[in-house]
Protein backbone atom coordinates (compact mmCIF):
# COMPACT_ATOMS: atom_id res chain seq x y z
CA UNK A 1 0.00 0.00 0.00
CA UNK A 2 2.80 2.43 1.22
CA UNK A 3 4.73 1.65 -2.05
CA UNK A 4 1.70 1.88 -4.50
CA UNK A 5 1.25 5.78 -2.28
CA UNK A 6 5.00 6.28 -2.96
CA UNK A 7 4.40 5.72 -6.31
CA UNK A 8 1.23 7.46 -6.94
CA UNK A 9 2.75 10.40 -5.86
CA UNK A 10 5.96 10.06 -7.93
CA UNK A 11 3.99 10.09 -11.11
CA UNK A 12 1.76 12.70 -10.21
CA UNK A 13 4.66 14.93 -9.23
CA UNK A 14 6.37 14.22 -12.84
CA UNK A 15 3.70 13.98 -14.88
CA UNK A 16 2.16 17.29 -12.93
CA UNK A 17 5.49 19.36 -13.60
CA UNK A 18 5.29 18.21 -17.69
CA UNK A 19 1.72 19.22 -17.51
CA UNK A 20 1.93 22.77 -16.06
CA UNK A 21 5.00 23.01 -18.07
CA UNK A 22 3.34 22.60 -21.68
CA UNK A 23 0.69 24.89 -20.21
CA UNK A 24 3.14 27.72 -19.38
CA UNK A 25 5.35 27.47 -22.27
CA UNK A 26 3.77 25.62 -24.48
CA UNK A 27 1.64 28.14 -26.46
CA UNK A 28 -1.17 27.48 -28.18
CA UNK A 29 0.48 24.25 -30.06
CA UNK A 30 1.21 23.16 -27.00
CA UNK A 31 -2.13 23.21 -25.50
CA UNK A 32 -3.18 21.55 -28.01
CA UNK A 33 -0.97 19.10 -27.94
CA UNK A 34 -1.83 17.80 -24.64
CA UNK A 35 -5.59 17.98 -25.32
CA UNK A 36 -4.78 15.36 -28.08
CA UNK A 37 -2.65 13.37 -25.20
CA UNK A 38 -5.21 13.34 -23.31
CA UNK A 39 -8.27 12.88 -25.70
CA UNK A 40 -6.35 10.02 -27.13
CA UNK A 41 -5.44 8.33 -24.43
CA UNK A 42 -8.90 8.09 -22.82
CA UNK A 43 -10.45 7.07 -25.87
CA UNK A 44 -7.89 3.88 -26.57
CA UNK A 45 -9.31 2.63 -22.72
CA UNK A 46 -13.11 3.52 -23.63
CA UNK A 47 -13.12 1.67 -26.66
CA UNK A 48 -11.35 -0.59 -24.89
CA UNK A 49 -14.00 -1.17 -22.38
CA UNK A 50 -16.89 -1.09 -24.84
CA UNK A 51 -16.24 -2.62 -27.81
CA UNK A 52 -16.38 -6.49 -27.87
CA UNK A 53 -17.85 -7.47 -31.47
CA UNK A 54 -14.97 -9.30 -33.62
CA UNK A 55 -14.14 -5.93 -35.21
CA UNK A 56 -13.57 -4.01 -32.36
CA UNK A 57 -9.97 -3.21 -33.03
CA UNK A 58 -11.27 -1.60 -36.31
CA UNK A 59 -13.79 -0.02 -34.22
CA UNK A 60 -10.96 1.24 -32.24
CA UNK A 61 -8.87 2.75 -34.30
CA UNK A 62 -11.84 4.31 -36.00
CA UNK A 63 -12.84 6.21 -33.11
CA UNK A 64 -9.16 7.17 -32.51
CA UNK A 65 -8.63 8.83 -35.93
CA UNK A 66 -11.89 10.02 -35.02
CA UNK A 67 -10.61 11.53 -32.02
CA UNK A 68 -7.39 12.90 -33.55
CA UNK A 69 -9.60 14.38 -36.50
CA UNK A 70 -11.60 16.52 -33.77
CA UNK A 71 -8.59 17.77 -32.17
CA UNK A 72 -6.54 19.03 -35.44
CA UNK A 73 -9.86 19.77 -37.21
CA UNK A 74 -10.60 21.70 -33.63
CA UNK A 75 -7.29 23.49 -33.49
CA UNK A 76 -7.78 24.97 -37.30
CA UNK A 77 -11.30 26.09 -37.16
CA UNK A 78 -12.80 26.38 -33.92
CA UNK A 79 -16.12 25.53 -35.30
CA UNK A 80 -16.61 22.39 -32.45
CA UNK A 81 -20.20 21.97 -32.56
CA UNK A 82 -19.89 21.42 -36.64
CA UNK A 83 -16.99 18.85 -36.15
CA UNK A 84 -19.43 17.26 -33.92
CA UNK A 85 -21.96 17.26 -36.29
CA UNK A 86 -19.33 15.82 -39.07
CA UNK A 87 -17.67 13.14 -36.57
CA UNK A 88 -20.98 11.76 -35.96
CA UNK A 89 -22.16 11.34 -39.53
CA UNK A 90 -18.38 9.99 -40.24
CA UNK A 91 -18.85 7.31 -37.42
CA UNK A 92 -22.84 6.08 -38.67
CA UNK A 93 -21.65 5.73 -41.99
CA UNK A 94 -18.47 3.96 -40.83
CA UNK A 95 -20.84 1.55 -38.89
CA UNK A 96 -23.03 1.08 -41.50
CA UNK A 97 -20.83 0.18 -44.07
CA UNK A 98 -18.82 -2.22 -41.70
CA UNK A 99 -22.61 -3.37 -40.83
CA UNK A 100 -22.16 -5.81 -44.06
CA UNK A 101 -20.61 -8.99 -41.84
CA UNK A 102 -23.15 -9.32 -39.21
CA UNK A 103 -26.09 -11.51 -39.52
CA UNK A 104 -29.78 -9.56 -38.47
CA UNK A 105 -29.72 -10.44 -34.42
CA UNK A 106 -25.48 -9.48 -34.57
CA UNK A 107 -26.93 -5.68 -35.70
CA UNK A 108 -28.54 -5.06 -32.84
CA UNK A 109 -24.96 -5.09 -31.12
CA UNK A 110 -23.31 -3.84 -34.02
CA UNK A 111 -26.10 -0.99 -33.48
CA UNK A 112 -25.23 -0.52 -30.04
CA UNK A 113 -21.76 0.20 -30.25
CA UNK A 114 -22.49 2.83 -32.64
CA UNK A 115 -24.44 4.91 -30.09
CA UNK A 116 -21.68 3.76 -27.58
CA UNK A 117 -19.23 5.63 -30.12
CA UNK A 118 -21.45 8.93 -30.31
CA UNK A 119 -21.08 8.92 -26.42
CA UNK A 120 -17.62 8.31 -26.02
CA UNK A 121 -17.32 11.47 -28.87
CA UNK A 122 -19.21 13.62 -26.69
CA UNK A 123 -17.63 12.47 -22.76
CA UNK A 124 -14.02 11.99 -24.13
CA UNK A 125 -13.24 14.03 -26.92
CA UNK A 126 -15.78 17.31 -27.39
CA UNK A 127 -15.89 18.03 -23.40
CA UNK A 128 -11.84 17.73 -23.23
CA UNK A 129 -12.05 20.49 -26.46
CA UNK A 130 -12.92 23.16 -23.79
CA UNK A 131 -9.02 23.20 -22.02
CA UNK A 132 -7.58 25.25 -25.21
CA UNK A 133 -10.40 27.45 -25.13
CA UNK A 134 -10.04 28.24 -21.50
CA UNK A 135 -6.02 28.44 -22.01
CA UNK A 136 -7.07 31.50 -25.20
CA UNK A 137 -9.29 33.16 -23.03
CA UNK A 138 -7.60 36.60 -21.58
CA UNK A 139 -5.09 35.45 -18.76
CA UNK A 140 -5.94 32.19 -20.30
CA UNK A 141 -2.89 30.62 -18.74
CA UNK A 142 -3.14 31.46 -15.04
CA UNK A 143 -6.87 30.62 -15.50
CA UNK A 144 -5.36 27.22 -17.04
CA UNK A 145 -2.81 26.54 -14.20
CA UNK A 146 -5.90 27.68 -11.58
CA UNK A 147 -7.70 25.09 -13.01
CA UNK A 148 -5.73 22.02 -12.55
CA UNK A 149 -4.71 23.27 -9.28
CA UNK A 150 -8.22 23.61 -8.32
CA UNK A 151 -8.87 19.87 -9.22
CA UNK A 152 -5.29 18.80 -7.98
CA UNK A 153 -5.88 19.81 -4.59
CA UNK A 154 -9.73 18.94 -5.03
CA UNK A 155 -8.66 15.36 -4.91
CA UNK A 156 -5.53 15.57 -2.57
CA UNK A 157 -7.55 17.34 0.08
CA UNK A 158 -11.01 15.14 -0.43
CA UNK A 159 -8.60 11.77 0.39
CA UNK A 160 -7.10 13.38 3.11
CA UNK A 161 -10.23 14.98 4.65
CA UNK A 162 -11.83 11.91 3.83
CA UNK A 163 -9.29 9.26 5.33
CA UNK A 164 -9.10 11.44 8.72
CA UNK A 165 -12.82 12.89 9.08
CA UNK A 166 -15.07 10.81 6.22
CA UNK A 167 -18.35 9.00 7.69
CA UNK A 168 -20.67 9.28 5.87
CA UNK A 169 -20.98 7.75 2.59
CA UNK A 170 -21.22 9.73 -0.99
CA UNK A 171 -22.60 7.43 -3.29
CA UNK A 172 -21.96 3.94 -2.14
CA UNK A 173 -23.52 1.98 -5.08
CA UNK A 174 -21.46 4.09 -7.13
CA UNK A 175 -18.17 4.43 -5.27
CA UNK A 176 -17.90 2.64 -1.65
CA UNK A 177 -15.07 4.75 -0.25
CA UNK A 178 -15.52 7.96 -1.32
CA UNK A 179 -17.28 10.04 1.63
CA UNK A 180 -19.43 13.48 2.26
CA UNK A 181 -16.83 14.88 4.05
CA UNK A 182 -13.94 14.28 2.08
CA UNK A 183 -16.34 16.00 -0.98
CA UNK A 184 -16.55 18.98 1.46
CA UNK A 185 -12.90 19.08 2.07
CA UNK A 186 -11.97 18.82 -1.41
CA UNK A 187 -14.10 21.98 -2.52
CA UNK A 188 -12.41 23.70 0.36
CA UNK A 189 -8.66 22.75 -0.50
CA UNK A 190 -9.69 23.72 -3.98
CA UNK A 191 -10.73 26.95 -2.70
CA UNK A 192 -8.02 28.00 -0.21
CA UNK A 193 -5.47 26.95 -3.03
CA UNK A 194 -7.30 29.60 -5.65
CA UNK A 195 -7.12 32.58 -3.14
CA UNK A 196 -3.59 31.51 -2.49
CA UNK A 197 -2.95 31.81 -6.30
CA UNK A 198 -4.63 35.09 -6.42
CA UNK A 199 -2.71 36.18 -3.76
CA UNK A 200 1.11 35.35 -4.62
CA UNK A 201 0.54 35.31 -8.46
CA UNK A 202 -2.24 35.99 -10.30
CA UNK A 203 -3.44 39.41 -8.46
CA UNK A 204 -5.10 40.52 -11.60
CA UNK A 205 -7.82 37.91 -10.64
CA UNK A 206 -11.45 39.72 -10.00
CA UNK A 207 -12.32 38.32 -6.63
CA UNK A 208 -15.61 37.40 -7.77
CA UNK A 209 -13.98 34.72 -9.93
CA UNK A 210 -11.73 33.82 -7.51
CA UNK A 211 -14.34 33.06 -5.09
CA UNK A 212 -16.88 31.21 -7.02
CA UNK A 213 -14.63 29.50 -9.60
CA UNK A 214 -13.72 27.03 -7.18
CA UNK A 215 -17.56 26.40 -5.56
CA UNK A 216 -18.30 25.36 -9.37
CA UNK A 217 -14.97 23.35 -10.52
CA UNK A 218 -14.76 21.39 -7.31
CA UNK A 219 -18.17 19.79 -7.13
CA UNK A 220 -18.35 19.59 -11.03
CA UNK A 221 -14.56 17.76 -10.86
CA UNK A 222 -16.06 15.26 -7.99
CA UNK A 223 -19.39 14.61 -10.23
CA UNK A 224 -16.85 13.65 -13.20
CA UNK A 225 -15.05 10.99 -10.83
CA UNK A 226 -18.39 9.80 -10.01
CA UNK A 227 -19.36 9.69 -13.78
CA UNK A 228 -16.58 7.78 -14.26
CA UNK A 229 -16.94 5.03 -11.67
CA UNK A 230 -20.37 4.48 -13.10
CA UNK A 231 -18.85 3.44 -16.01
CA UNK A 232 -16.63 1.34 -14.63
CA UNK A 233 -19.23 0.10 -12.42
CA UNK A 234 -21.45 -0.93 -14.99
CA UNK A 235 -18.70 -2.47 -17.08
CA UNK A 236 -17.02 -3.83 -13.88
CA UNK A 237 -13.69 -3.14 -14.44
CA UNK A 238 -11.15 -1.69 -11.69
CA UNK A 239 -8.80 0.62 -13.39
CA UNK A 240 -10.15 2.27 -16.89
CA UNK A 241 -6.55 1.47 -17.73
CA UNK A 242 -2.83 0.68 -16.67
CA UNK A 243 -0.51 3.77 -18.41
CA UNK A 244 -0.02 5.80 -15.36
CA UNK A 245 1.84 4.09 -12.73
CA UNK A 246 -0.09 4.10 -9.44
CA UNK A 247 -3.04 6.32 -10.87
CA UNK A 248 -4.37 3.71 -13.39
CA UNK A 249 -5.65 5.14 -16.75
CA UNK A 250 -6.02 8.04 -18.44
CA UNK A 251 -10.24 8.32 -17.91
CA UNK A 252 -9.41 7.52 -13.61
CA UNK A 253 -7.13 10.61 -13.62
CA UNK A 254 -8.45 13.18 -15.97
CA UNK A 255 -12.35 12.02 -15.12
CA UNK A 256 -13.06 15.17 -12.96
CA UNK A 257 -11.10 17.42 -15.42
CA UNK A 258 -12.81 16.46 -18.26
CA UNK A 259 -16.31 17.36 -16.54
CA UNK A 260 -15.38 20.53 -15.08
CA UNK A 261 -13.50 21.99 -17.77
CA UNK A 262 -16.77 23.53 -19.56
CA UNK A 263 -18.18 25.16 -16.17
CA UNK A 264 -14.59 26.35 -15.67
CA UNK A 265 -14.87 27.48 -19.15
CA UNK A 266 -18.47 29.63 -18.69
CA UNK A 267 -17.53 30.60 -15.10
CA UNK A 268 -14.13 32.26 -16.46
CA UNK A 269 -15.93 33.75 -19.12
CA UNK A 270 -18.86 35.07 -16.26
CA UNK A 271 -16.85 36.07 -13.92
CA UNK A 272 -13.07 36.83 -14.97
CA UNK B 1 -14.02 -22.29 -18.66
CA UNK B 2 -17.80 -22.56 -18.90
CA UNK B 3 -19.97 -19.66 -18.34
CA UNK B 4 -18.84 -16.74 -20.17
CA UNK B 5 -21.73 -16.55 -22.17
CA UNK B 6 -24.52 -16.47 -19.39
CA UNK B 7 -22.37 -14.27 -17.52
CA UNK B 8 -22.59 -11.51 -19.93
CA UNK B 9 -26.36 -12.15 -20.68
CA UNK B 10 -27.14 -11.66 -17.71
CA UNK B 11 -25.74 -8.29 -17.27
CA UNK B 12 -27.60 -7.60 -20.47
CA UNK B 13 -24.23 -7.56 -22.21
CA UNK B 14 -23.42 -9.39 -25.78
CA UNK B 15 -22.08 -12.72 -25.57
CA UNK B 16 -18.55 -12.05 -26.33
CA UNK B 17 -18.55 -9.63 -23.90
CA UNK B 18 -17.76 -12.50 -21.80
CA UNK B 19 -15.65 -14.29 -23.96
CA UNK B 20 -13.12 -11.21 -23.56
CA UNK B 21 -13.11 -11.32 -19.82
CA UNK B 22 -13.25 -14.78 -19.75
CA UNK B 23 -10.01 -14.53 -21.22
CA UNK B 24 -8.36 -12.33 -19.18
CA UNK B 25 -8.93 -14.65 -16.52
CA UNK B 26 -6.75 -17.10 -18.10
CA UNK B 27 -3.60 -15.77 -16.72
CA UNK B 28 -4.15 -15.39 -13.25
CA UNK B 29 -5.66 -18.50 -13.10
CA UNK B 30 -2.34 -20.04 -14.99
CA UNK B 31 -0.42 -17.96 -12.55
CA UNK B 32 -1.79 -19.18 -9.49
CA UNK B 33 -1.51 -22.90 -10.82
CA UNK B 34 1.75 -22.40 -11.14
CA UNK B 35 2.01 -20.95 -7.66
CA UNK B 36 -0.11 -23.88 -6.10
CA UNK B 37 2.66 -26.53 -7.27
CA UNK B 38 0.09 -27.60 -9.97
CA UNK B 39 2.09 -29.65 -12.45
CA UNK B 40 -0.57 -30.04 -15.20
CA UNK B 41 -3.42 -27.57 -15.98
CA UNK B 42 -6.01 -28.33 -18.92
CA UNK B 43 -8.55 -25.50 -20.03
CA UNK B 44 -11.23 -26.10 -21.70
CA UNK B 45 -11.50 -23.59 -24.59
CA UNK B 46 -13.31 -24.89 -27.08
CA UNK B 47 -15.48 -28.03 -27.23
CA UNK B 48 -16.05 -30.03 -30.82
CA UNK B 49 -19.91 -29.04 -30.48
CA UNK B 50 -18.92 -25.62 -30.06
CA UNK B 51 -18.24 -25.76 -33.90
CA UNK B 52 -22.03 -24.47 -34.16
CA UNK B 53 -21.69 -21.15 -32.26
CA UNK B 54 -22.11 -18.11 -34.59
CA UNK B 55 -19.80 -17.43 -37.00
CA UNK B 56 -18.93 -13.76 -34.62
CA UNK B 57 -18.47 -15.65 -31.28
CA UNK B 58 -16.47 -18.26 -32.91
CA UNK B 59 -13.99 -15.51 -34.58
CA UNK B 60 -13.68 -13.65 -31.20
CA UNK B 61 -12.42 -16.61 -29.65
CA UNK B 62 -9.90 -17.62 -32.17
CA UNK B 63 -9.05 -13.78 -32.05
CA UNK B 64 -8.72 -14.01 -28.05
CA UNK B 65 -6.86 -17.39 -28.21
CA UNK B 66 -4.09 -15.44 -30.90
CA UNK B 67 -3.78 -12.35 -28.60
CA UNK B 68 -3.38 -14.56 -25.27
CA UNK B 69 -0.70 -16.47 -27.19
CA UNK B 70 0.68 -13.49 -28.79
CA UNK B 71 0.95 -11.68 -25.52
CA UNK B 72 1.51 -14.29 -23.14
CA UNK B 73 3.98 -16.62 -24.61
CA UNK B 74 7.16 -14.91 -23.57
CA UNK B 75 6.05 -14.62 -19.97
CA UNK B 76 5.10 -18.35 -19.95
CA UNK B 77 8.64 -19.44 -21.33
CA UNK B 78 10.03 -17.32 -18.74
CA UNK B 79 8.32 -19.45 -16.21
CA UNK B 80 9.19 -22.54 -17.77
CA UNK B 81 5.79 -23.44 -18.82
CA UNK B 82 5.32 -25.90 -21.29
CA UNK B 83 2.24 -25.64 -23.50
CA UNK B 84 0.09 -28.64 -25.08
CA UNK B 85 -2.91 -28.28 -27.42
CA UNK B 86 -5.37 -31.16 -27.15
CA UNK B 87 -8.27 -31.75 -29.97
CA UNK B 88 -8.28 -31.10 -33.96
CA UNK B 89 -5.98 -28.48 -34.02
CA UNK B 90 -6.24 -29.49 -38.12
CA UNK B 91 -9.83 -27.73 -37.87
CA UNK B 92 -8.62 -24.39 -36.96
CA UNK B 93 -7.94 -21.23 -40.03
CA UNK B 94 -4.36 -21.51 -40.77
CA UNK B 95 -3.59 -18.18 -39.31
CA UNK B 96 -4.60 -19.20 -35.84
CA UNK B 97 -3.04 -22.59 -36.19
CA UNK B 98 0.53 -20.75 -37.29
CA UNK B 99 0.51 -19.09 -34.12
CA UNK B 100 -0.40 -21.95 -31.86
CA UNK B 101 2.02 -23.87 -33.77
CA UNK B 102 4.88 -21.12 -33.38
CA UNK B 103 4.12 -21.10 -29.60
CA UNK B 104 3.57 -25.02 -28.99
CA UNK B 105 7.58 -25.46 -30.73
CA UNK B 106 8.74 -21.82 -28.69
CA UNK B 107 7.65 -23.92 -25.15
CA UNK B 108 8.11 -27.06 -26.21
CA UNK B 109 11.61 -27.46 -24.30
CA UNK B 110 10.04 -26.17 -21.10
CA UNK B 111 9.77 -28.42 -17.62
CA UNK B 112 7.84 -26.22 -15.32
CA UNK B 113 3.83 -26.50 -15.74
CA UNK B 114 2.32 -28.17 -18.30
CA UNK B 115 -0.76 -26.03 -19.37
CA UNK B 116 -2.86 -27.55 -21.55
CA UNK B 117 -5.14 -26.16 -23.72
CA UNK B 118 -8.58 -28.28 -25.14
CA UNK B 119 -9.16 -26.91 -28.68
CA UNK B 120 -11.80 -28.63 -30.98
CA UNK B 121 -11.51 -31.01 -28.28
CA UNK B 122 -14.28 -33.81 -27.62
CA UNK B 123 -13.61 -37.45 -25.72
CA UNK B 124 -15.37 -39.28 -27.49
CA UNK B 125 -13.63 -37.92 -30.80
CA UNK B 126 -10.44 -38.38 -29.32
CA UNK B 127 -11.36 -41.87 -28.04
CA UNK B 128 -12.68 -43.00 -32.02
CA UNK B 129 -9.50 -41.42 -33.65
CA UNK B 130 -7.53 -43.12 -31.04
CA UNK B 131 -9.30 -46.43 -31.93
CA UNK B 132 -9.34 -45.96 -35.65
CA UNK B 133 -5.19 -44.87 -35.08
CA UNK B 134 -5.08 -47.89 -33.38
CA UNK B 135 -6.52 -49.79 -36.14
CA UNK B 136 -4.38 -48.19 -38.98
CA UNK B 137 -1.33 -49.41 -36.92
CA UNK B 138 -2.36 -52.83 -37.29
CA UNK B 139 -2.82 -53.20 -40.70
CA UNK B 140 0.02 -51.37 -41.17
CA UNK B 141 1.94 -53.90 -39.37
CA UNK B 142 3.84 -51.73 -36.75
CA UNK B 143 0.81 -52.80 -33.87
CA UNK B 144 -1.16 -56.38 -33.32
CA UNK B 145 -4.57 -56.14 -31.17
CA UNK B 146 -3.34 -58.15 -28.22
CA UNK B 147 -1.05 -55.70 -27.17
CA UNK B 148 -3.58 -53.24 -26.65
CA UNK B 149 -3.70 -52.01 -22.93
CA UNK B 150 -4.72 -49.15 -20.99
CA UNK B 151 -1.15 -47.98 -21.24
CA UNK B 152 -1.14 -48.37 -25.07
CA UNK B 153 -4.99 -47.05 -24.97
CA UNK B 154 -3.61 -43.50 -23.51
CA UNK B 155 -0.44 -43.33 -25.56
CA UNK B 156 -3.39 -43.14 -28.58
CA UNK B 157 -4.84 -39.87 -27.00
CA UNK B 158 -4.19 -36.18 -27.69
CA UNK B 159 -2.95 -35.96 -23.85
CA UNK B 160 -0.29 -38.78 -24.56
CA UNK B 161 2.72 -36.46 -24.73
CA UNK B 162 1.76 -35.62 -20.91
CA UNK B 163 3.66 -38.75 -19.73
CA UNK B 164 2.38 -39.85 -16.33
CA UNK B 165 0.30 -36.20 -15.79
CA UNK B 166 -1.88 -37.19 -17.73
CA UNK B 167 -4.69 -38.82 -15.16
CA UNK B 168 -7.16 -35.96 -13.97
CA UNK B 169 -6.63 -35.53 -10.30
CA UNK B 170 -9.73 -32.46 -10.11
CA UNK B 171 -12.14 -31.41 -12.59
CA UNK B 172 -13.20 -27.59 -11.79
CA UNK B 173 -16.26 -27.14 -13.81
CA UNK B 174 -18.15 -24.04 -13.30
CA UNK B 175 -21.40 -22.18 -14.25
CA UNK B 176 -23.22 -24.17 -12.11
CA UNK B 177 -23.87 -27.00 -14.98
CA UNK B 178 -23.05 -30.58 -13.30
CA UNK B 179 -22.14 -32.51 -16.63
CA UNK B 180 -19.16 -33.89 -17.90
CA UNK B 181 -19.84 -32.56 -21.66
CA UNK B 182 -17.22 -35.11 -23.34
CA UNK B 183 -14.15 -33.92 -21.39
CA UNK B 184 -11.36 -36.07 -21.08
CA UNK B 185 -13.50 -39.32 -20.03
CA UNK B 186 -10.54 -41.28 -20.26
CA UNK B 187 -8.51 -39.14 -18.40
CA UNK B 188 -10.72 -38.13 -15.69
CA UNK B 189 -11.67 -42.01 -15.01
CA UNK B 190 -10.67 -41.25 -10.99
CA UNK B 191 -11.10 -37.78 -10.89
CA UNK B 192 -12.52 -36.04 -8.44
CA UNK B 193 -14.86 -33.72 -9.40
CA UNK B 194 -15.75 -29.58 -8.09
CA UNK B 195 -18.60 -27.92 -9.55
CA UNK B 196 -18.79 -24.49 -8.90
CA UNK B 197 -21.86 -22.20 -9.53
CA UNK B 198 -19.66 -19.18 -10.77
CA UNK B 199 -19.51 -18.49 -14.17
CA UNK B 200 -15.74 -18.47 -15.30
CA UNK B 201 -15.48 -14.21 -16.01
CA UNK B 202 -15.75 -14.70 -12.04
CA UNK B 203 -13.81 -17.67 -10.98
CA UNK B 204 -10.73 -16.27 -9.16
CA UNK B 205 -7.27 -17.45 -8.20
CA UNK B 206 -9.05 -17.78 -4.38
CA UNK B 207 -11.24 -19.86 -5.86
CA UNK B 208 -8.71 -22.17 -7.83
CA UNK B 209 -6.95 -22.30 -4.25
CA UNK B 210 -10.48 -23.12 -1.91
CA UNK B 211 -10.93 -26.13 -4.74
CA UNK B 212 -7.57 -27.12 -4.75
CA UNK B 213 -7.38 -27.09 -0.57
CA UNK B 214 -10.79 -29.17 -0.75
CA UNK B 215 -9.69 -31.81 -2.82
CA UNK B 216 -6.98 -31.89 -0.57
CA UNK B 217 -8.98 -33.05 2.27
CA UNK B 218 -11.24 -35.89 -0.11
CA UNK B 219 -10.15 -39.29 0.10
CA UNK B 220 -9.11 -40.72 -2.94
CA UNK B 221 -9.17 -45.05 -2.79
CA UNK B 222 -9.16 -45.83 -6.49
CA UNK B 223 -11.88 -48.46 -5.91
CA UNK B 224 -10.12 -49.67 -2.87
CA UNK B 225 -11.23 -49.38 0.75
CA UNK B 226 -10.16 -46.36 3.05
CA UNK B 227 -5.77 -46.72 3.71
CA UNK B 228 -5.61 -46.90 7.76
CA UNK B 229 -3.12 -44.08 8.43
Amino acid sequence: MRTELNQRVLTGAIGGLALLLIVIFGGWLGIYFLTAVIVLGMVSEFAKIVYAMPDAVEKKYALLCLAWFAVVADFLTRASFELLLVSFFALFIYFLVSAYKYSIPELTTHFKELMYSVFGLLYLVFLPLYLPRIHSYMGGVHWTILFFLIIWAGDTGAYFVGLKWGRRKLYPRISPKKTLEGALGGVAAGWLVAILYKMVLFGGASWAGIVIIPLLVGPFSQIGDLAESFFKRAYEVKDSGRILPGHGGFMDRFDGVVFALPVMYATVRIFS
Amino acid sequence: MDGNGRWAERRHHPRVFGHIRGSAKIKPIVQEADRLGIKALTLYAFSTENWSRPETERSVLWRLLKKYLLRERDGLNEKNVRLHVIGELERLESEVRAIVEETLEMLKNNTGLQLSFAISYGSRRELVRAARRFAEDCLAGRQVPEAMDEDVMAGYLWTSDLGSLRDVDLVIRTSGEKRISNYLLWQAAYAEFSFLDLCWPDFGPEHLRAAVEEYGNRDRRFGRIKSEN
